[in-house]
């Protein structure tokens, strides 16, 4: 390697030991500079997290992918594979279209309504935790359950808020009772 | 003790020192920043002083959500940017392999880095939302899933050029790297609308905007700020990757100089004469 000095640079060096100018030229071999053992240590760091990621990846499009593409079943196409369906735990998707008819039972809630959508009716009944604050008639839920005769027997509700956001508008919630039926 | 005289921050009357320095270690100390980088900082934070105060105290709570809503004006502004810093990316990669120049390379990077802090504080705010709204953190739908997908791997994306560096190959390999990432763009966007999905779809769109005037201008100032932040950030990220691959080269020169002036020491006839012969050695 050539560690001969460049012209010019010999004097800056000698008088303040100030460090000369950036150079920019290209180096011929990167690893023989700045300091070796401290970028591989920092170099299998970043290869540990890159195969942590590549893994979390693979996890990501095998494991989630495939149902996240399914994520529920509105209540019509609940209906239409019911049969396949059968006693299978899933999620289905619907507006509550009554008031629930609610009661505490201390740890858990018990709560039966009707949701509907494409003008599907499906009867629930649900039975867990206490349900997110914004339950309530007029309200697309998602419900994790499964069927069981006639109705929809459920022990999860999650709210799912539709994309519309009002700074105070009372007929919104019956918009989406009315849409529910179209 | 009621005075301090001694010490240097409570003092006024001693001249400050940085006013003496000489001009290129002010220039070191100033780092990656420059005229136009403060301005755009500073516009920056107004927009972001605007924000939090439009966001926070002026626009109505949202009629069914309560305040959760305001977590609006920071969720869907951070989600745009970033698709538009991994837009860069891609670009950047592209024109990269297009035109083999260190600027396109740069671009890419830095744009990576400011879009997945901005796609974490997305994911932060989005869950932060979805406990009070749905009920829970998180779920497994197709936007979530994505979104997740989609900063794992521009995090990817990142800590490969990280295991490149000092590969001659480095840019190359980060720009294919880059173009495969930003696939799961439009598959984030479109989640909504080509499946079933927890997730809200589209508020805002030319057919129908589903927000009251005063949100919308909210929404509106945090789109301002975010892009800004964003212009901020790039400024500065750019300039600092600029200098970390010169930092390598300043490395050896540094070595090459501690060499010479330890040889200008030893030899105690003749420094000038000494330094270059020993230097040779090394």
């Amino acid at each position: 390697m050539d560690v001969t000095p460049r012209e010019g640079e010999l004097d800056q060096v000698g008088s303040d030991g100030e460090p000369p100018e950036f150079d920019l030229t290209p180096r011929t071999s990167a690893s023989d500079s700045g300091h070796p053992a401290g970028r591989r240590r920092r170099n299998l760091g970043a290869l540990a997290f890159l195969g942590v990621l590549v893994v979390a990846a693979g996890l990501i499009v095998s494991q989630a992918l495939g149902s996240a593409t399914q994520y529920f079943y509105t209540a019509d196409q609940a209906v239409a594979n019911k049969a396949s369906l059968g006693g299978t735990r899933f999620r289905i998707e619907g507006t509550v279209v009554d008031e629930p008819v609610r009661a505490d039972l201390g740890q858990e809630q018990r709560a039966s309504f009707t949701i509907a959508a494409n003008d599907t009716r499906v009867p629930i009944t649900y039975q867990g935790e206490d349900p997110p604050a914004l339950f309530k008639k007029c309200e697309p839920v998602v419900l994790v359950g499964h069927w069981s005769g006639a109705k929809f027997s459920s022990d999860q509700i999650i709210v799912k808020h539709t994309a519309d956001y009002t700074a105070a508008h009372p007929g919104r919630l019956e918009r989406n009772c009315a849409a529910s039926r179209s | 003790m009621t005075s301090a005289p001694a010490n240097p921050l409570a003092s006024g009357s001693e001249p400050d020192q940085t006013d003496a320095a000489p001009v290129t270690e002010r220039r070191a100390l100033e780092g990656t920043g420059s005229r136009g980088s403060r301005i755009v900082g500073t516009l920056a934070l107004i927009s972001l002083a605007a924000t939090a105060l439009y966001g926070l105290v002026l626009s109505p709570p949202d009629a069914n959500q309560g305040n959760a809503a305001r977590l609006l004006y920071i969720h869907v502004p951070t989600a745009t940017v970033a698709y538009l810093a991994f837009g860069v990316t891609a670009f950047g990669s592209a024109m990269y392999l297009w035109k083999r120049t260190e600027f396109w390379d740069l671009l890419a990077g830095a744009s990576a880095e400011v879009g997945v802090v901005f796609t974490g504080i997305c994911l932060l705010t989005g869950m932060l939302w979805g406990r009070p709204i749905w009920g829970v953190y998180w779920v497994w739908d197709a936007r979530l899933t994505t979104t997740l997908l989609l900063f794992v791997l521009f995090l990817g994306y990142l800590a490969l050029r990280r295991v490149l560096v000092g590969s001659p190959s480095r840019a190359k390999w980060s720009a294919v790297a880059g173009i495969v990432a930003a696939v799961d763009i439009p598959i984030v966007h479109y989640s909504t609308s080509w499946w079933n999905t927890l997730h809200q779809g589209t508020t805002i769109s030319p057919q129908k905007t589903q927000m009251g005037g005063l949100m919308l201008f909210t929404l509106g100032l945090g789109f301002l700020s975010f892009l800004l932040v964003y212009w901020w950030l790039m400024i500065h990220r750019f300039r600092l990757q600029y200098l970390e691959t010169r930092l390598d080269e300043v490395g050896l020169d540094t070595a090459i100089a501690e060499r010479r002036a330890e040889a200008g020491r030893a030899g105690t006839s003749g420094p000038t004469a000494a330094g270059p012969e020993l230097a040779e050695v090394r």
